[in-house]
């Protein structure tokens, strides 16, 4: 159907939402556009903090020079691998306990959601996890980090929500047609639920992208070391209280602590995972719950 | 529906395909020690704390050279330095350590102390010849304990010794701006001011004096510019003249600090971004003219110059050290003769362990003079030779400053001196060049005296009482004195400061380091 | 418009039947939550225990509400537990509403092709590591070298150190978070509202509303229970701030606003004679958190309760 601008109403409406959306849109591009430039420019002109939106004598060296640590890669491969890996698992988890907790018609329902809230609002001290995963001999496998920490209660309870929204009659109709509970959810609820199910895959491999603390905490070797750690050991973040390290290596600048090697390396971390979304945009349809019950 | 059950099979075979892509990639096995053989290396673990600026490389040449010499093989864990004391509390309490801790700090070394974890390094020095030489050295054994040990007579850490160089950074001054204007060098702290004052005069528009990585790092600076000394309890010290521990806080010199910052912020010659700046926009500053008097790193020099040559081939700067205050006295910011701030842990139980004579054997060769070289200056005829000086020159031409002789910025990152810096001989005049203002600043340095209150020993649970009270003091002292000095406090209420602090339990603190401190000289008056 | 189905209701037994499968498909992430969750959890106790590292997991001996006393007696717990409420709550009212003002403003964009391209421009500031929108705000903010006080002194005012004054801490916190996850949380919107029946839009068109109508009356009140479990789990975290960026943001200077409780319990730990006592007090800490931040959760959970009628709740 054609949109109508007829009314006034409406020009003002759409002339407010353009510009609202156009300043959005600005701000979100300017500092990607900012790192992006100091990735591409010359050394000098970056120190000189020249660069703003666009790249000041440009040259490729620095993502030559990240591209030729063979660190990089195998880093890349690492988190690409506990990635995917802890998304397959949190997603088995996560689904199953999700559409579980959404009927209605088990009792201690409300039990189970408070013990399961309790995790997420008390955590757990840091030894006593890092013992744990110890004693089950995960110390600096992959299955320390796809496993612990794997299931985010935050992301359980948005799907279930989600999941409560459901018509009864839906999923009653295929009961009477004969399915499983388990058939239901694989074969009814789960095709219906796509923009879900999109979504929290999307927010489960960011966040499994972008982690780096169990990853430092449960690895030791350094061929198992994933992106977000190798960029922690280029990234300088001074927190404070380590005046004296500081004056003893402060100085010593190695190729990697130039700014545009930094903001390549952050260009190079940050983009397999920040294209992901338009991939997934398309689940992000109406889901093909319409015109599945006749009216 | 058929189309679903498909995709759906094929998702689950990728899954299990991944998971056991997975499992046979990140199979790892914890490493295990080797008996030791002649035939074989030996492996031994570390854990090293990695600093952005110097990240371990296992192929580093010095590295690769000592495990040669002496038929080790060593594995190192980097962990990023931020976290290091985090992951070896966590490594020590589920009993998974590595064989050697390098630079271990206070976390870590106190939960380890405490819980008796810890390999008292006095009960071996008859098996490490090397450092028994260099601790009799400096006093022998009882000094040595006296400035490092603990309550009970021992002592955990591998020390660390140095010779007494001048510090790695300095206040800066732009000599071609100098030069240019006519200006002096400032000798003492109040000719500095008088300079920083003449600057802002001919440049309206710079912001006075800068650095890097915030407030503290000012205030840190000036303790040795006003005689206030520093010591293992920070915002305390021992007064000389009576041997008794005082609050600085409560002493003229450091409120004459604060007031001496203060007029020159009021002035609009102390940059106000000092405590909020990015390092990048600060080394901006200090580059192209808008901080003509600054703070930073001895390396400094060369990168600094090399950074801005295209734009102003004239460029250049000078360190002065950090000039003693005439009306309050000042001491060397050289390093103190022994440390032991963040200097090598290793486990009581790795003494049952079979690779435990050669990993002794290690620790030791690196307090001999072979180690020394190595740790410090690299391999002799591939990377450096001697001079007939005495002096170190570096051959290699891939990271040869050319106009020092010495090494450039990148010798360290390539051949991985300074990793091990047990003893820090000539490695400061070699490192950071040689050029004659740094030999100088070095001379003016050494020709001072260094004040550093001694360590006092305390037992656990004595420590955890005094860190209760003196923590937050120290906190707050360090805050105020920021706040006194850019403008959010005014010095008129420095009285009622030194009260606050009063209530927050100064004079406690200083009644327990007194009682402490001499309970230990009685002890080792025995 | 659907049709309601007779529903023909299931005997008891089918109905017991059907509930074992549902508890068959909770039984893996229940053991996950004892085995992963609930056994460290139960580490939580050294709080109130005195713990000596390579000793017995429970640490050695009760020492009761001591490490609360003392977190409690500290000088500027006060203050730290002050700033860290006023934080969130201003953080929470400001932040909560813009992601669903976003999403249902995309939602109005008529062409999918725009829409698509701003929802993936919107959250890419999402994946700037926290040290880098740090470094970034840094020299925005900066009087000498920064955006924002070149346009103030082309006013022709004098710069202003933002990040020294404390007044401003709050409101550089707020804005910079805003604009870092706006786009990122409008995700979950947009998901909401992909599953609006479009035939619920075309109806209200024949009827004569217009856009805002259409936006108040179906768009809003079609989302109104994703908002709510959405506001109850904000409240739930409302203690939780971003730690890492606010301890790269502060300063001695800017103390007065910006410390919080996570960063303050960080000051106070190291030094060099911290003694390690910080493991139990930061228990201790993290208890207390999570105590504050229950009771939040539930009464969030009760107010919307109340006003859904019951229809939806987080338990």
């Amino acid at each position: 159907m054609k949109p109508h601008y007829s009314k006034p109403a409406d020009i003002a409406f759409w002339a407010f939402n353009t510009v609202f959306l156009g300043a959005v849109i600005a701000l979100a591009l300017i500092p990607i556009l900012h790192v992006i430039s100091v990735s591409l420019s010359d050394v000098k002109a970056v120190t000189g903090l020249r660069v703003s939106l666009y790249p000041i004598g440009f040259s490729f060296k620095s993502f030559m020079l990240v591209l030729e640590d063979f660190n990089f890669f195998r880093s890349l491969f690492n988190s690409v691998i506990y990635t995917v890996s802890s998304t397959a698992v949190a997603l088995l988890l996560t689904t199953s306990g999700a559409y579980a907790l959404s009927k209605k018609r088990i009792r201690l329902r409300s039990l189970m959601m408070k013990f399961i809230i309790v995790t997420m609002i008390v955590h757990a001290p840091l030894i006593p996890s890092f013992l744990l995963v110890n004693k089950l001999g995960m110390y600096n496998t992959i299955w320390a980090i796809i496993i612990p920490g794997s299931l985010h209660t935050y992301n359980l309870i948005i799907m279930r929500a989600f999941f409560n929204d459901i018509p009864d009659d839906l999923e009653d109709a295929a009961e009477i047609d004969g399915l499983s509970p388990i058939g239901v959810l694989v074969r009814i609820v789960l095709p219906t639920s796509t923009a879900i199910l999109a979504t929290i895959t999307l927010f489960y491999l960011v966040d499994f992208w972008n982690s780096w603390f169990r990853a430092f905490l449960y690895l030791s070797s350094r061929d198992k070391q994933p992106l977000t750690i190798y960029l922690r050991n280029i990234l300088e973040m001074y927190m404070g209280g380590k005046e004296n390290i500081i004056s003893l290596i402060g100085g010593i600048q190695s190729k990697i602590s130039h700014e545009t090697m930094k903001a390549a390396t952050i260009v190079l971390v940050s983009f397999p995972i920040a294209v992901t979304y338009p991939f997934l945009q398309k689940y992000f349809v109406r889901g093909v719950m319409i015109g599945a019950i006749k009216g | 529906m058929r189309v679903m059950k498909n995709k759906k099979k094929m998702l689950e075979t990728l899954v299990v395909l991944m998971l056991f892509v997975c499992v046979s990639v990140g199979f790892g096995r914890a490493p295990t020690e080797e008996p030791a053989n002649t035939a074989e290396p030996v492996l031994i673990t570390l854990t090293w704390a990695n600093h952005q600026a110097y990240p371990w490389n296992p192929e580093w040449p010095v590295t690769t050279y000592i495990e040669k010499t002496l038929n080790i093989n060593l594995e190192a864990e980097a962990i990023p330095f931020q976290e290091y004391d985090t992951k070896l509390v966590a490594l020590m309490a589920a009993g998974n350590t590595p064989d050697i801790m390098l630079a271990a700090g206070g976390d870590a070394y106190a939960e380890g102390y405490k819980a008796n974890l810890l390999l008292p390094v006095n009960d071996y020095l008859d098996q490490m010849p090397n450092l028994s030489n260099l601790l009799d050295e400096r006093g022998g054994l009882s000094a040595v304990l006296f400035a490092a040990g603990e309550m009970d007579g021992n002592m955990y850490r591998f020390p660390c010794f140095s010779s007494m160089q001048a510090d790695n950074v300095s206040v800066w001054v732009r000599e071609d701006v100098y030069k240019e204007e006519g200006l002096f060098y400032p000798q003492t702290a109040e000719e500095m001011a008088d300079t920083l004052l003449k600057l802002k005069e001919l440049f309206p528009d710079s912001v006075g004096f800068t650095n890097f990585y915030g407030a503290n790092t000012l205030i840190n600076m000036s303790y040795s510019m006003f005689n206030v000394p520093r010591s293992p309890f920070s915002r305390f010290f021992v007064d000389t003249s009576t041997d008794k521990w005082v609050c600085e806080a409560a002493t003229e010199n450091v409120k004459g600090m604060v007031q001496y910052w203060r007029d020159l912020y009021d002035a609009g010659c102390l940059d106000p971004e000092i405590p909020s700046q990015d390092n990048a926009v600060a080394k901006n500053k200090m580059l192209h003219g808008l901080s003509m008097l600054f703070h930073g790193w001895i390396s400094a020099i060369d990168q600094f110059r090399a950074a801005v040559a295209d734009e102003n081939p004239d460029y250049s700067i000078i360190p002065i050290g950090f000039p003693p205050s005439e009306r309050y006295g000042g001491y060397s910011s050289a390093e103190q003769p022994f440390n032991v701030g963040e200097t090598p842990l290793v486990m009581k139980s790795t003494a049952t362990q079979g690779n435990f004579p050669k990993m002794l054997e290690f620790m030791d060769f690196l307090y001999s003079d072979k180690g020394i070289e190595v740790a410090n200056f690299g391999i002799e005829g591939e990377s450096f030779v001697w001079t007939d000086d005495g002096l170190a020159k570096v051959i290699d031409e891939t990271c040869v400053n050319p106009e020092t002789g010495g090494p450039s910025a990148d010798y360290a990152s390539k051949w991985g001196t300074t990793v091990w810096p047990w003893k820090t001989v000539y490695s400061r005049k070699f490192f950071y060049g040689t050029s004659p203002a740094v030999l100088e600043f070095y001379a003016r340095e050494q020709a001072r005296t260094t004040m550093r209150s001694p360590k006092v020993m305390m037992t656990p649970e004595e420590q955890e009482d005094f860190s209760a009270i003196h923590q937050p003091l120290n906190d707050y002292i360090g805050t105020e004195y920021v706040r006194f000095v850019f403008g959010q406090r005014p010095m008129s209420e420095w009285s009622k400061f030194v009260s606050e602090c009063r209530a927050k339990g100064m004079d406690q603190v200083t009644d327990w380091l007194n009682q402490y401190y001499e309970r230990q000289k009685a002890m080792a008056a025995k | 418009m659907l049709t309601l189905l007779q529903k023909r209701k299931p005997h008891r037994s089918i109905a017991v039947r059907k509930e074992k499968y549902y508890y068959a498909m909770l039984a893996l992430p229940l053991l996950w939550y004892l085995l992963f969750a609930y056994i460290p959890i139960t580490g939580n106790v050294i709080a109130f225990r005195r713990f000596n590292i390579g000793s017995a997991y429970w640490g050695t001996g009760w020492v009761g509400l001591k490490y609360f006393k003392m977190f409690f007696h500290s000088p500027d717990f006060l203050r730290a537990l002050r700033n860290t409420f006023t934080l969130s709550l201003k953080y929470l009212v400001v932040s909560f509403p813009m992601p669903i003002i976003f999403a249902i403003m995309v939602s109005e964009v008529k062409r999918d092709q725009p829409k698509r391209i701003i929802q993936s421009i919107a959250y890419l500031p999402r994946f700037l590591s926290v040290m880098v929108a740090v470094g970034l705000i840094k020299l925005m903010l900066s009087p000498t070298s920064g955006l924002v006080n070149a346009i103030i002194q082309k006013l022709g005012f004098p710069p202003i150190t933002f990040l020294n004054e404390p007044g401003y801490f709050h409101a550089i916190y707020i804005v910079s978070g805003i604009w870092q996850w706006m786009g990122w949380n409008a995700i979950i919107y947009f998901a909401a509202i992909s599953r609006i029946d479009p035939q619920l839009y075309e109806c209200a068109e024949l009827e004569g509303a217009g856009r805002f109508a259409k936006m108040l009356h179906i768009t809003i009140p079609s989302i109104r229970y994703a908002i709510a479990i959405l506001l109850i789990l904000a409240v739930g975290r409302i203690l939780t701030v971003n730690f890492e960026k606010i301890i790269l943001l502060y300063n001695q200077l800017t103390y007065e606003t910006a410390d919080v409780i996570q960063t303050y319990v960080f000051r106070m730990g190291i030094g060099v004679t911290s003694g390690g006592r910080q493991y139990s007090l930061a228990t201790a800490v993290g208890l207390f958190n999570g105590l504050l931040s229950a009771f939040l959760i539930v009464a969030a959970n009760m107010l919307v309760k109340r006003l859904t009628h019951n229809e939806t709740s987080l338990f």
